[in-house]
Formats: structure tokens, C-alpha cells, sequence
């Protein structure tokens, strides 16, 4: 083991704790049991469980993997979960190695589904936006637009206008077909 | 207890397509899993629902060849009419929808708080009732955001460009404006057949116009080269030279027309010509009949007449003065008479002092003697007023003579003015004269121009003349057969030149509007896509959340449509790129599961985007096809979302995925519950179904302690 590098990425660790915590989750973040110094955050809320670690490179993430998913695994089955049992999380970051997207190590971590859900995410920007889409599973779709779309025969006259239609002809074409259903007359 | 949204509370089927058999399945959760084998009626169930709410399914029409096929009754139903009713809840109200009937028509009964619509208004009523946005269908808000079938979606991604187009468009919610460019197109090409037309028609009319002006020239031609003709022409031309050298002619005209119009414009020349000599004569009576009025001599009149107005005023004022002096002289007078006759009434018949008798008669006269010769000479009054009045009368008398007088010269001076301003006027149409014909020429036209009555006598008698040559010419070219083919074919060219006309100006018209619509074509398509583009990135980031949630690629994470303008039509090309830019097309590059996530990922965004225009009811027929464990583990924990703001109906043939789905829906904490519709098999009188409901785990374990 000592022969083997970690690189850990705390401050991966710090936007995921920020984010989550943002959204209602509660969190925890300690040293991951085995590894020293090394954070991990365990978050929860009424859906999910998830522990979050965050290296620099894929290699890292196995490293990470093996650590944290017996520790995760041990939590939970010491804990009386109920059906969340079945929604837990290890969310496994690295900043580098996008390029190793679709690797076999990376699916093979990623379609290992025993005791829990693994999710690598590569290439994570150590910033708040980046952090977030990696952790979109667990967050609320964004809310819809409010009032909707707006009304797609006001946008047409407008790029009519655009495109060279004289202001009043588009809109009396526009009038003549939504009143008849035909432009004819206009 | 979270708000839960249920729309759906059951729903009961009978004769409809798989079911014979009535069935009344309850639905009364926010999550509702449908689960079974191929075959065993899931279809079925999500056609009830739509065939229900729309009265028709598309998907299924459009395969319907023959018109004795019937896609909506049951089989093994002995022909009776199908029938699908659900209770509902619409915006926290209970609604009950009933709609029976078959493919070719069925009717829709809503019962509910404005009691029982049927028909039209029964419609009407449900699709208020479930869109806030007036200027969408229910048919269209249900297929692009209500219903997701499988292979429909799916065609958006096989589609061929231009057809993709039009399919996203629809998903957009932009299948009017769809309508509408068609309509344009349809215009667009109908005027630029009439511009053609009209065009055609246009240069037909000049051609025959050319032709006849080439005919007429010919027949010209022929008859200016008559022998007899040009001995005629050429006599007249010389006796114009002698006769008529007051006026310059030129070639005299070879034609009918022409020789009729320069015998008329020489009529019209010889007659202004009269007229101006005629008005000379007068106006030289006119002129030697006009008195010289000195205007200082009109002043001293004025003067004068002012003098007398005075003077008159005084006269009057004095009569007035003596006719006033004489009647208050006789008022006084007469006062003075009636007092003494009162008097001598008082004295009695005889005198009390002398007792002689009294003569009233005598007393009066007498009294009025005295009263008269007491200071009050009425007579001398009388005598001046007469004065007075003859002083007045006088006056009055020099004042009218003045006044005559005065009137007389004012009338003078008009009368000199209207005669100057007559010569003025004369002299401009002596100017005129001397230009006014564009047949012939004046050759004295500058002495013609100042009025000099000799040059005018002789344009009078030269213009005569002409009208005479003109006239003979007339005669001898009107004798002529091939004159009258000339004039004939003049006429006929004249009116060939004005249908030309005619037809040119409708011409230019219709190529106005042809032009018009081209342009109104052209900029619909390209505002169409910019409509679009603008949809499209109005939804990008909900796709772009969704299609990361789904996860189907390692490498190619982002999807888009990319839309461009082609000969006139839009297309739309489904592109996937991954984070250094690199693009591709899903169909080339993703399998057929990851193609069916990009579908999915497309009509999620839609119906969570169009809030307004989407339905409180999500319907997913099968999503997870061929999906591998990853995805369906995405879009699991995807549709735990959606249940918070939509009421989700969804099924899947495999079991293990029904159970996963089972596990993730379960509700957490805020009360609720799934329902479980289990497909189990089918016979001929329907579906066997099982029904279970999983409640709500109040109490949820924590990892983490209470925060």
C-alpha cells in the first residue's frame, strides 16, 4: 500500500459538501477510514445516501473506490435505512483523466452495482457548476420557466420583421391565418 | 402531507382493443408502475388513456388501410361500441370523463362541477381543464408532452432532415407555424403562376401589337407610293407654298387620320384667329369710349363732397333748432288759452262788480290776442323754420349732385382698368395662337405674338386655306381601298396597343405580388427556424441536465439539434459532442438504447419545460427498452423527480426493471403511495390484472444524525 501514490482532491470534497448543503442534504465530512488525511463526505436526505471522495486521476479513484465503498457499505448496513437502503451513493470525482471516459476501468467501477451505486465523474472543474452537474442525480430538476413559452406566432412576426417582412404585412398574415387558417386575403 | 399530484384516480375500460371485458384500474398514486409480459394489454391501457382524452389515436390511424378496420373496438366484443371512462382529478376538482364510440366517431361526456357537457363542450371543457394555454391542442400537448411512444419519439431521431424538422417542430409546440409556412408556400407559388400568366399573356398581346404596327407600316408604305396620290400631294404642296406661306406645313400627312387632324387643327387655327380679330374690333371701341380721369380732380371732388356732407348736417341741426322753438311756442300758447277758458267758466254769465252780462266768445278771442302779443311771436317762429328747411334743401341738392358726380368718375376709372386688363388678356392669346398647334407652324409668329392684326388677318386666311387642302386631301385619300385597309388596321393596332397596356399594368401587379409573396415565403422559413433555434435554446439546458442525468455515453455528453435553412426548407440535424468539440451523429455513433435516450432525453425536457402548454400527467409506454443498468438506474432515480411535479405513469416489460422501479418510487416521508399495476396475462376477454399499493414510509432512517 505505501508503495502506491494518492493524490486526493479536497477541494472537490469542499464544493461537493457546499453544493449538497445548499440543497437541503445533510453532511458530514471526515477521513475516509484507512486513508490518513483523506476526506470523504458522507450527505444524506429523505432519497439518497451518498459519500462523495475525489482524487486527481482515474488511478486515484480505484484507490479511493476500495476504501470507501466496504467503509460506505459498513455504514449502512449498521444503520436502519429502510427502502433508502437500496439509494446509495459512492460518488467517486477526479479532476483529470477526461480523456479516460469509457475506459474499462472506468465502466468497470461504474457498472459495479454491489451493495451500492458507484457514479465517476472525470474532468471535474474545481469549481460550484462543475461540482453540481456531477452531482445532478441527486438534485431536483430545475424549475420550468415561468410562464412557460411565449407565444410562438408573436416570436414568428418579430423574425418576419427581421427577415425583411414589413411590420404590417407579417402581422396580417399572421392575424389572417391564426382567423382562418388560410393567408389568403391578407 | 407535500402536495401530491394525481390526475388519474382509475380509469375503467371495456370493448376497447385488448379489453373485452370491463376493467376498472385504480391509479390513485403520484407514481403508478405498469408492469407485465409483451401482450398482456400495457399498450392498451396507455391507448384508453389517450383514445379517452382525444378520441383518436394517430399512430394507429395513420397504419389503417382498409376503412372497414377498426382500431378502437374489441375483437371479441360482438360489435358494441368501446367505452374508456376515468375519474379524474382536474385542479383539485373531481371530474368524471366517459367516452364511448369507435374509430370513425365517438362522443365525450364530462361530468363534473358545471354538471354533465357532452359533445363539443364536453372537449372544449377537458382541454380548459388540463392547459392553461389557449393556443395549443390537447392532441398536440398530449403527444409531445402527455404520451411518450416509443416509436414515435424515435422517428424524430431516423427521420430525414427536412422530416426531422418538421417533427421537432411539432414537439415544440410549433406545428401551427408549420401550418402557416405551407400556407405561404401555397400562396407564394399560386401568384407566381398568375405573375406568369399574366406575364405570358402580357408579351402575347405585344407580339400581335407588333405585328399589326408592321402591317400598318407596310400598308402606309404602299399607299404614300400610290402614282395618283403623290400627284395630288405633290399639287397641294405647292399651292400651300403660294397660297398659304403664313403657315409652314411640312409632308403633308399620307393617311386619313392625318389628313383629317391637320384639317382640323387648320379649322381650329383659322377660328382662334377670327375670334382675336373680331375681339380687337371691340376692343378698340372700347378703348377710344374710355374717359381720362385726373386723380387730383377726383380728390377735390372727394373733398368737396365731404364740405357738403357738413354743410347738410348744419342745415339740418338748424331746422331742427327752429322746429323745435316753434312747437314749444305753440305748446305754450295753447297751455295759456285753455287755462283762461277755465277762467271764464269760473266769471259766470254777468260781472259781480257791474252786473253786466259777460260774451265768453269775446273774452277768449281777446284773451289769446294778449297771450300772443306777450313775448310769444309764433309767426316770426313759423317764418324762420321755413327758412331753415330751404337752407336744408339747398344743400341736400349739392350733396346728391356731388355725390353723381363723384360716382361718375369712380365708374370711369373701371371702366378704364377693365379695358387695359381686356388688352392684357387679348395680347396673351395672340401669343398663344402663334404656338398652339404642333401640326403646323406659324411663320409670322412673332408679330402674331404682339397682336399685330395684320399678321392675323393673313394666319386667318393661310389656316383657311389649309383647312381646304386638308379637306381636298381627305376626299382623295378617302376614295382609296387601301387608305381604308390603312385606317382600318390603325384602329385595330390601337386596340391591340391598349389591351398591351392593359395587360402590362396587370402584369406588373401580379409580378408585385408574385415578388411579395416570394419574399414573405423566403423570410417565413428562415423566421421559422430563428423561432425554432430560439425554442431549442430556450430547452438546451433542461436537456443538457437531462441527458447527463441519463448518462447513456461516456464520451459524448451534450446533444443538440443543429437547424439550418436548405433550398427553401428547414432541417434539423441531431448532433453529439463531447467536451473537447468534437461531433457526431447519435444515429451513426450511439446504439440503438443510447438513441432511445436521446428521445427520451428530448420529450422529458419538453414536458417539464412547457409548463402551460404540458399536461399534470406524464404517460411513459415502455421507456426503458434495451436499456443497459446504468441508464435504467438514471432514469429511475430521474423519475423520482418527476413525480413531485407530475403524475407519472410508467411501464416496462421486464420484471427486474419493474422491481428496481418499485424500490426507487416508493415514496419517502411525505405521505402518498405507489401503485403497482401488474400485467400478469391475457385471454380473450382481456387483461388479467393485479393491483397492489405501496405506502409511504413515514418513518425514514438516518445515516446522519438529526441535523
Amino acid at each position: 500500500m505505501s508503495e502506491i501514490e494518492l493524490h486526493h482532491d479536497p477541494a472537490l470534497v469542499a464544493f461537493a459538501r457546499r453544493v449538497l448543503a445548499a440543497r437541503g442534504f445533510r453532511v458530514r465530512e471526515s477521513q475516509l477510514p484507512g486513508l490518513g488525511d483523506t476526506p470523504w463526505l458522507l450527505a444524506e436526505s429523505e432519497l439518497f445516501v451518498l459519500a462523495v471522495v475525489a482524487g486527481r486521476g482515474l488511478e486515484d479513484l480505484q484507490i479511493l473506490e476500495s476504501y470507501a465503498a466496504p467503509a460506505l457499505s459498513e455504514l449502512l448496513v449498521g444503520a436502519d435505512l429502510g427502502a433508502k437502503r437500496w439509494d446509495a451513493y459512492l460518488v467517486l470525482l477526479a479532476s483529470g483523466d477526461s480523456a479516460e471516459r469509457g475506459r474499462r476501468a472506468v465502466l468497470d467501477l461504474q457498472y459495479n452495482t454491489r451493495a451500492l451505486r458507484r457514479i465517476v465523474v472525470l474532468g471535474v472543474s474545481a469549481d460550484e457548476d462543475a461540482v453540481l452537474a456531477a452531482l445532478t442525480t441527486f438534485v431536483p430538476l430545475p424549475d420550468p420557466p415561468s410562464g412557460g413559452l411565449s407565444s410562438a406566432f408573436d416570436e414568428l412576426i418579430e423574425q418576419l420583421v427581421i427577415n425583411g417582412v414589413a411590420h404590417e404585412i407579417a402581422e396580417a398574415a399572421v392575424a389572417a391565418y391564426r382567423l382562418t387558417g388560410s393567408i389568403h386575403g391578407s | 402531507m407535500a402536495h401530491e399530484p394525481i390526475t388519474f384516480r382509475s380509469i375503467t375500460v371495456r370493448n376497447f382493443r385488448g379489453f373485452r371485458d370491463e376493467q376498472t384500474i385504480e391509479l390513485d398514486s403520484s407514481a403508478v408502475i405498469i408492469s407485465g409480459p409483451n401482450g398482456t394489454g400495457k399498450t392498451s391501457f396507455f391507448d384508453a388513456i389517450q383514445w379517452l382524452l382525444i378520441g383518436a389515436l394517430p399512430r394507429l390511424a395513420a397504419l389503417t388501410s382498409r376503412r372497414s378496420d377498426d382500431h378502437i373496438v374489441n375483437r371479441f366484443g360482438q360489435g358494441e361500441p368501446a367505452y374508456v371512462a376515468a375519474q379524474l382529478s382536474l385542479r383539485g376538482e373531481p371530474v368524471q370523463l366517459m367516452r364511448a364510440g369507435n374509430a370513425r366517431s365517438s362522443i365525450l361526456e364530462l361530468h363534473g362541477g358545471e354538471g354533465r357537457l357532452r359533445g363539443d363542450e364536453a372537449e372544449k371543457k377537458l382541454t380548459e381543464a388540463l392547459l392553461t394555454h389557449g393556443d395549443v391542442t390537447l392532441e398536440d400537448a398530449l403527444l409531445t408532452s402527455g404520451i411518450l411512444q416509443q416509436d414515435v419519439v424515435r422517428l424524430v431521431l431516423q427521420d430525414e432532415p427536412k422530416k426531422r424538422y418538421r417533427h421537432m417542430a411539432s414537439l415544440l409546440g410549433l406545428e401551427d407555424l408549420a401550418g402557416f409556412e405551407e400556407h405561404v408556400k401555397q400562396r407564394a407559388a399560386s401568384e407566381g403562376r398568375v405573375a406568369a400568366d399574366a406575364r405570358e399573356q402580357h408579351a402575347a398581346a405585344e407580339t400581335q401589337a407588333r405585328s399589326a404596327e408592321a402591317e400598318l407600316q407596310r400598308l402606309s408604305e404602299r399607299l404614300r407610293a400610290q402614282p395618283e396620290l403623290a400627284t395630288v400631294r405633290d399639287d397641294l404642296t405647292r399651292r400651300l407654298g403660294s397660297e398659304a406661306s403664313a403657315l409652314i406645313v411640312g409632308e403633308l400627312p399620307t393617311d386619313l387620320a392625318g389628313s383629317t387632324g391637320l384639317g382640323q387643327a387648320a379649322r381650329q387655327l383659322r377660328n382662334r384667329a377670327e375670334q382675336l380679330i373680331t375681339e380687337q374690333d371691340i376692343l378698340i371701341q372700347q378703348e377710344t369710349a374710355v374717359q381720362t380721369v385726373d386723380d387730383e380732380e377726383l380728390d377735390a371732388l372727394v373733398q368737396e363732397l365731404e364740405h357738403a356732407h357738413e354743410a347738410l348736417s348744419e342745415a339740418e341741426a338748424a331746422e331742427q333748432e327752429a322746429r323745435s322753438r316753434l312747437a314749444e311756442a305753440e305748446e305754450r300758447s295753447g297751455q295759456m288759452v285753455a287755462l283762461a277758458a277755465r277762467a271764464i267758466e269760473l266769471l259766470g254769465t254777468s260781472c259781480p262788480v257791474c252786473e253786466q252780462s259777460i260774451d265768453e266768445g269775446h273774452v277768449a278771442t281777446h284773451l289769446r290776442q294778449v297771450i300772443e302779443s306777450d313775448g310769444v311771436d309764433l309767426t316770426g317762429l313759423k317764418t324762420l323754420l321755413t327758412q331753415a328747411d330751404e337752407a336744408r334743401h339747398a344743400r341736400a341738392e349739392r350733396r346728391a349732385f356731388l355725390e353723381l358726380r363723384l360716382s361718375g368718375m369712380h365708374a370711369a376709372k373701371q371702366n378704364a382698368e377693365k379695358t387695359s386688363a381686356a388688352r392684357t388678356t387679348w395680347i396673351v392669346a395672340c401669343a398663344r395662337l402663334a404656338t398652339s398647334s404642333d401640326r403646323v407652324t406659324v411663320s409670322e409668329g412673332d408679330r402674331v405674338a404682339v397682336g399685330d392684326v395684320s399678321a392675323l388677318r393673313r394666319l386667318r386666311d393661310a389656316a383657311d386655306r389649309l383647312a381646304g387642302v386638308a379637306d381636298e386631301l381627305v376626299t382623295v385619300l378617302g376614295g382609296s381601298t387601301l387608305a381604308e385597309q390603312v385606317e382600318r388596321q390603325r384602329a385595330v393596332l390601337d386596340e391591340l396597343r391598349g389591351r398591351a397596356d392593359i395587360l402590362r399594368d396587370a402584369a406588373s401587379t401580379d409580378s408585385q405580388r408574385a415578388e411579395d409573396a416570394k419574399t414573405l415565403r423566403d423570410a417565413t422559413t428562415r423566421a421559422i427556424a430563428a423561432v425554432t433555434a430560439i425554442r431549442f435554446t430556450q430547452l438546451q439546458p433542461l436537456v443538457d441536465d437531462i441527458f447527463g442525468r441519463l448518462d447513456p455515453h461516456p464520451v459524448f455528453t451534450t446533444l443538440r439539434f443543429e437547424l439550418d435553412v436548405s433550398y427553401r426548407a428547414g432541417v434539423a440535424d441531431p448532433i453529439v459532442e463531447d467536451d473537447e468539440g468534437v461531433q457526431g451523429d447519435p444515429l451513426l455513433i450511439f446504439s440503438s438504447s443510447q438513441a432511445n435516450v436521446a428521445a427520451l432525453t428530448y420529450f422529458l425536457a419538453l414536458s417539464w419545460t412547457a409548463e402551460g402548454h404540458a399536461l399534470p400527467f406524464l404517460l411513459l409506454d415502455d421507456p426503458l427498452q434495451s436499456m443497459d443498468d446504468v441508464n435504467v438506474l438514471g432514469f429511475s432515480d430521474l423519475c423520482r423527480h418527476i413525480r413531485r411535479g407530475r403524475q407519472l405513469i410508467v411501464s416496462t416489460h421486464e420484471q427486474r426493471l419493474a422491481g428496481l422501479l418499485e424500490r426507487k418510487l416508493a415514496p419517502r416521508g411525505d405521505g402518498g403511495g405507489l401503485r403497482v399495476v401488474r400485467f400478469v396475462g391475457w385471454d380473450r376477454s382481456g387483461p388479467k390484472i393485479d393491483t397492489s399499493v405501496i405506502e409511504a414510509q413515514n418513518e425514514v432512517g438516518y445515516l446522519l444524525g438529526a441535523i
